[in-house]
């Protein structure tokens, strides 16, 4: 028996791991302090990394138990979806993200969490996130040409690099740790 | 949590990801009673002497389909076994045991990986992304040459031409 264990089109049981899956991660984020947006606003100032270390944690975590269930056959990574590529939407996206975390002080996960534990801020950061869908999605026909752009399909890492899949996960580890090292001494220094 | 703790959760971490780096290649490699597609690919091209492939799917689909060379599982009599000095059974996906007790008068029994999906996947239909750089295309043309020698099409995808844009993208 292999991963993943939901069959696709399988939607009651897809619902029911996405609510429980989702809940699990808000627990985190919450656990964590990341429904504060102040705790988030401080990656800004240099004085409080615990964003890019929970969530870097979690994409290493994540990353190292798909290589090895993978390689130990427990998961068919072909059946794993992975999202398409479009270079330039998904760049100017990133930066339109970064800017409303740094505005809003959170982004859609926490959002959803501080909404959950009564802050008002979550509660209409969430207000402007369902605007921007709803505005987004009335004006998306017009930049169609611009939504498709620079399309490469399932890309990863490793075909990108041309690298062993080994090979990348590796140079993720080793960059996370590195990264929560500096951290570590930048807080330290700021504080 | 304290030092002592993230310290050996990077450790931990650091370890799994150096064998990771040794392991290389996400995909589980063939088992020792293995052989993968490619390698036998190359033995029928090379004319491995005393090689006998062995078909253990049902007649309809050996009939349709079948690897060069190979016999069909009711065919292969004792002599066969006894002369051939390595037996390349598979099936669809992967051989099970029982057909493997019925070959065990050979003197060297191996189970194609991945089986036919797999002889179809990597020898006869191997895909090449456009975006592919320099040393990828290199590694592709001697993978085309075998697929081509074997009456195979070796495909040239292009990503930017996905059928359907993503499913829904999650947050942090």
């Amino acid at each position: 028996m292999s991963a993943p264990l939901i069959a696709e089109g399988a939607l009651g049981a897809s619902l029911a791991a996405a609510i429980a899956l989702g809940v699990g991660f808000g627990f985190a984020l919450e656990r964590a302090g990341l429904g504060s947006a102040r705790k988030l606003i401080g990656q800004f100032y240099g004085r409080d990394f615990t964003v890019m270390k929970v969530m870097f944690s979690a994409l290493v975590v994540a990353m190292l138990g798909v290589f090895w269930l993978s390689r130990f056959g427990l998961l068919d990574l072909h059946a794993v979806y992975v999202p398409l590529t479009y270079l330039w939407p998904q760049l100017f996206g990133g930066l339109l993200f970064g800017a409303g975390l740094v505005v809003a002080g959170l982004c859609p996960g926490t959002a959803c969490v501080a909404a959950a534990s009564g802050r008002v801020d979550g509660v209409f950061v969430l207000c402007g996130f369902f605007a921007g869908m709803v505005g987004i999605g009335v004006v998306l026909g017009d930049f169609a040409d611009f939504f498709e752009s620079g399309a490469h399909g399932a890309w990863t890492l490793p075909e990108l690099t041309g690298l062993p899949y080994g090979a990348v996960v590796a140079a993720v580890v080793m960059l996370a740790l590195t990264a929560f090292a500096f951290a570590e001494w930048f807080e330290r220094r700021v504080r | 949590m304290n030092g002592y703790s993230r310290a050996v959760l990077a450790a931990l971490a650091l370890v799994a990801a150096t064998f990771a780096a040794l392991a290389g290649d996400v995909a589980p490699p063939p088992a020792a009673d293995e052989v993968s597609a490619v390698d036998l690919a190359l033995w029928i091209r090379d004319q491995r002497p005393r090689l006998l492939i062995v078909d253990a799917r049902p007649t309809e689909a050996f009939d349709k389909d079948r690897l060069p060379g190979a016999r069909l599982l009711e065919d292969v009599d004792v002599d066969a076994l006894t002369s051939a000095d390595t037996v390349v059974v598979y099936a669809d996906s992967s051989a099970d045991a029982g057909v493997l007790r019925g070959l065990s008068r050979a003197p060297r029994v191996l189970r194609l990986h991945g089986g036919m999906a797999a002889w179809n996947d990597e020898v006869l239909f191997p895909v090449l992304r456009a975006d592919a750089n320099a040393r990828q295309q290199q590694d592709f043309a001697v993978r085309a040459r075998l697929s081509r020698y074997f009456g195979g099409s070796p495909q040239l995808l292009d990503p930017g031409a996905s059928p359907a844009r993503g499913r829904s993208r999650r947050g942090c």
